[in-house]
């Protein structure tokens, strides 16, 4: 049973009103008649009894202003009882969040209790009420924090850079950066940052520079020789490949938001120069073709003397595709699925599935993707998979197709299965997956796995999967291999 | 002060300090005083120049040219808005032609009030906005104020003050709404309003600090205009402001002139079809004087369908605050 005290109206022309004294510790028991609490209106002080017996416990504190209506405590059986404890608004709340500001004090993990809010409350409002004061627009900017010893060791410091790989991971792990297991960091190759977070089976090769305030590179990232790689965030997702000597640099100017942000799966292939001035993002399954430049700044001569300057980010949504040599001008949106020809000028957005091309570029044409559906896919991978039975003869391999979607060969004595199959994954069980499973016999289950729409290989590749992987990406379909996945796991609906 | 009362108030006002003003049309005699109650108690104060009419739109807004041109200040009420398609013939051929066909000899200062608007379930004829089809009559002003404005004072101006045609019309669900000044208008919200004759009535999220979205629209819209901007303010913490012209045509675009600038996205949000509609007209007037180059403009209406019986069907039919949202979320979110 729990008795709630609201505040209550003493004046007609007061809607507020200023707790002046709590006459209880929350937790004290009081009997009927005790004064309890005791207000201030603008014409006088009032106390008010307590009406039942019980444990009594304050919602608010002394000297805080409260509207008519709302509650001043509890008065309760229950020694232990808690007051709801929410951020956010009962409908008679004198203040509401908006869910910015919701963020922001869950991000801050601010006590709202004391502060007086009221009507719609912005993020604005919340960082001004915080001790160091609004978060300026220049904080917003990552920067290289130089005083830090490790940072300025590395920047000053050519010694570092002959340590050994091992020598290298151990460094960083000490001075509190993460790099995950079986990561290489070559000969010459350095990163600077205040902060690195490395995954698994990284590998940076030789004479390789990154420095930024934060970088992240997740599992399986590769980064070739000799690539330079600046900017105030650099975040490449896992399985991501940048070829040699690729350039990503701040020239231009630093800006709030000079990130480079890279999906999952991206190819940046060698000699490619991305410029930060402002944002590029990639999105997953994207690739910039050889040499080809993306500016997110343009300009020379001075607007004073009436010349343009343009300044802007630059995004690839999924699956898009710069071809070799292209340039990609600031504020240039390129949409799904997308196709950019070689040598091209970009200037203006191109919409998903779009195939552009030219100086400046055209569309040349629309819907260059088709949906295929499940069936359509398995019957064009039939036909691959009887043209593959016969490239393994070639090969030598004594081979046959047992099904449309099986093949059993012979490879020095040991049988193996080689099927095609249709599956459902366990973390998306709505995509379906089509598998080769390679088994061999009187063994444990596939040896190796091609998850098509994925991408992905799992497991050590063996001769004929490596015949396999080389025969599908000549027909357009490519794999990014993988060590094998604990986690991978696969339900067969047919074999 | 209810927006109905406001109203009642204006029409007593009128009726009490100028004898020429007469008010008439269907059913408005006490004790029904009129189908929204809006001239309740009006015949029993004035009762010699309030009157009840035959059911015929033809010939109570026919009359009232006659009346005009006698040097009388006519205030007509159409029951529902749809019926003044019954008197349009009058409106098109005779109210706003005379004066230019008698060389300015005669004026017909007539005021036209009726009640427009929908979500009510009163069905197809009883529920439109027909403010645009009627603002393609040259010389027929059209007022529209929403319970931000003063609409009874805005009308006894309409009546004394302007001597063309004019429709005023009143959204039936701002009747029984409150008038929202300054001091009274929601948390997060601030509203100014003009001072012309057709003020303009603002209403900010943002205090009026360089708004990112800028929502034109009129009349009832309001209701569903003030949700929009706390929603997004509460969800996106987008800035955006709202115009609501009073007088809805002429359309003055040096009104929100000073508002555009600053805005990524201009909203013009209208209860009727889109389709050659008064969003189509503003947006065009705004254009040729140059507001709109490098803005996302977007016109809301209801679908290109008659307005359904049913209040469930009626909200799919009518723009709603989540089509709004919805439209605002993809440009900018």
């Amino acid at each position: 049973m729990e008795n709630k005290y609201l505040l209550p109206v003493e004046d007609v022309n007061d809607d507020k009103a200023t707790i002046t004294r709590l006459c209880f510790n929350d937790g004290d028991l009081v009997s009927k008649g005790d004064v309890i609490y005791e207000f201030e209106t603008t014409k006088a002080l009032v106390e008010v009894d307590a009406e039942h017996e019980g444990h009594i416990f304050y919602a608010v504190k002394v000297s805080k202003a409260l509207k008519t209506g709302q509650v001043v405590c509890v008065i309760t059986n229950n020694p232990n009882y808690q007051f709801a404890i929410s951020n956010n608004p009962q409908p008679d709340a004198s203040y509401m969040l908006t869910k910015k500001a919701q963020a922001f004090v869950e991000k801050n993990n601010l006590d709202l209790k004391d502060l007086d809010l009221s009507g719609i409350v912005r993020e604005k409002d919340l960082a001004a009420l915080l001790p160091n004061g609004p978060i300026g627009h220049e904080e917003h900017i990552l920067f290289l924090s130089r005083s830090r010893n490790d940072v300025s060791y590395l920047l000053s410091n050519p010694e570092f850079r002959k340590l050994s790989s091992e020598e290298k991971i151990e460094w960083y792990r000490i001075q509190g950066h993460e790099i995950g297991e079986n990561c290489k960091i070559g000969d010459g190759a350095v990163l600077i940052g205040n902060k690195i977070t490395l995954g698994s089976n990284v590998s940076i090769a030789e004479g390789a520079y990154i420095e930024s305030p934060e970088i992240t590179l997740n599992n399986h990232v590769t980064i070739g020789r000799d690539t330079n790689l600046v900017a105030s965030r650099l975040k490449l997702g896992a399985f991501t490949k940048v070829g040699d000597r690729v350039v990503i640099d701040i020239s231009g100017g630093r800006n709030t938001d000079s990130s480079f942000i890279c999906g999952t799966n991206c190819l940046i292939a060698s000699e490619s120069y991305v410029n930060v001035c402002h944002q590029v993002e990639l999105g997953d399954h994207v690739a910039l073709s050889p040499r080809s430049m993306i500016f997110t700044h343009s300009y020379w001569q001075s607007i004073l003397d009436g010349y343009p300057a343009q300044f802007g980010p630059v995004s690839f949504a999924r699956d898009s595709w710069l071809g070799a040599g292209a340039q990609v001008l600031p504020n240039v949106q390129i949409g799904e699925g997308a196709i950019v020809m070689s040598g091209s000028v970009l200037a203006k957005n191109v919409n998903a599935y779009e195939l552009v091309g030219g100086i400046p570029a055209q569309v040349i044409k629309e819907n260059i993707n088709k949906k295929l559906s499940p069936s359509k896919k398995m019957t064009q991978l039939e036909e691959l998979f009887a043209d593959f039975n016969t490239h393994l003869r070639q090969h030598g391999f004594k081979s046959r197709l047992h099904s449309a979607r099986k093949i059993c060969l012979d490879d020095e004595g040991s049988i193996t299965h080689l099927s095609l199959s249709q599956a459902y994954t366990q973390e998306d069980p709505n995509s379906i997956l089509l598998v080769l499973e390679m088994d061999e016999t009187g063994t444990s289950p596939a040896g190796e796995i091609y998850a098509i729409q994925q991408h992905r290989a799992y497991g050590a590749p063996s001769r004929v999967g490596r015949l396999l992987t080389e025969f599908l990406r000549r027909r357009g379909i490519y794999f990014i291999s993988s060590n094998y996945e604990q986690a991978y796991s696969l339900h067969s609906s047919t074999s | 002060m209810k927006f109905i009362e406001s109203i009642r108030n204006g029409l007593d006002s009128l009726l009490g300090n100028y004898p020429e003003v007469v008010l008439y049309g269907e059913d408005l005699i006490d004790p029904y005083g009129g189908a929204f109650k809006v001239t309740k108690g009006l015949s029993t104060k004035y009762p010699d120049r309030v009157w009840n009419t035959p059911i015929s739109e033809a010939a109570i807004i026919g009359m009232s040219a006659g009346m005009a041109m006698c040097k009388m200040k006519p205030i007509v009420e159409i029951m529902f808005g749809d019926f003044t398609s019954l008197g349009v013939d009058q409106l098109l051929n005779h109210l706003t032609k005379y004066a230019w066909m008698y060389n300015n000899q005669v004026e017909t200062p007539v005021t036209i009030r009726t009640a427009m608007g929908g979500r009510r379930g009163y069905g197809p004829t009883h529920s439109q906005s027909l403010e645009a089809l009627l603002s393609t009559i040259p010389g027929l002003s059209i007022i529209a104020p929403s319970h931000y404005h003063d609409p009874g004072r805005i009308l006894q101006q309409a009546v004394l003050e302007d001597s063309s045609v004019k429709v005023f019309s009143e959204y039936k669900l701002l009747y029984p709404q409150e008038l929202q000044t300054p001091n009274t208008v929601k948390s997060g919200l601030t509203l100014d309003v003009s001072s012309d004759v057709y003020p303009i009535a603002h209403l900010s999220n943002c205090e009026f600090d360089n708004p990112e979205i800028l929502i034109i629209s009129y009349g009832g819209n309001a209701l569903l205009l003030e949700q929009v901007l706390l929603d997004l303010l509460i969800e996106y913490e987008l800035s955006a402001q709202c115009a609501l012209p009073a007088r809805i045509k002429p359309f003055d675009p040096l009104q929100i002139q000073h508002l555009i600038s600053e805005a990524q996205v201009v909203l013009v949000v209208e209860e009727s079809p889109k389709c050659h509609g008064w969003g189509a007209e503003v947006v065009a007037t705004l254009s040729e004087a140059g507001l709109l180059s490098g803005k996302n403009v977007f016109r809301i209406g209801s679908a290109e369908t008659p307005i359904p019986s049913s209040m469930a069907q009626e909200e799919q039919v009518l723009p709603s605050a989540a089509q709004i949202m919805e439209t605002i979320s993809q440009i900018l979110v």
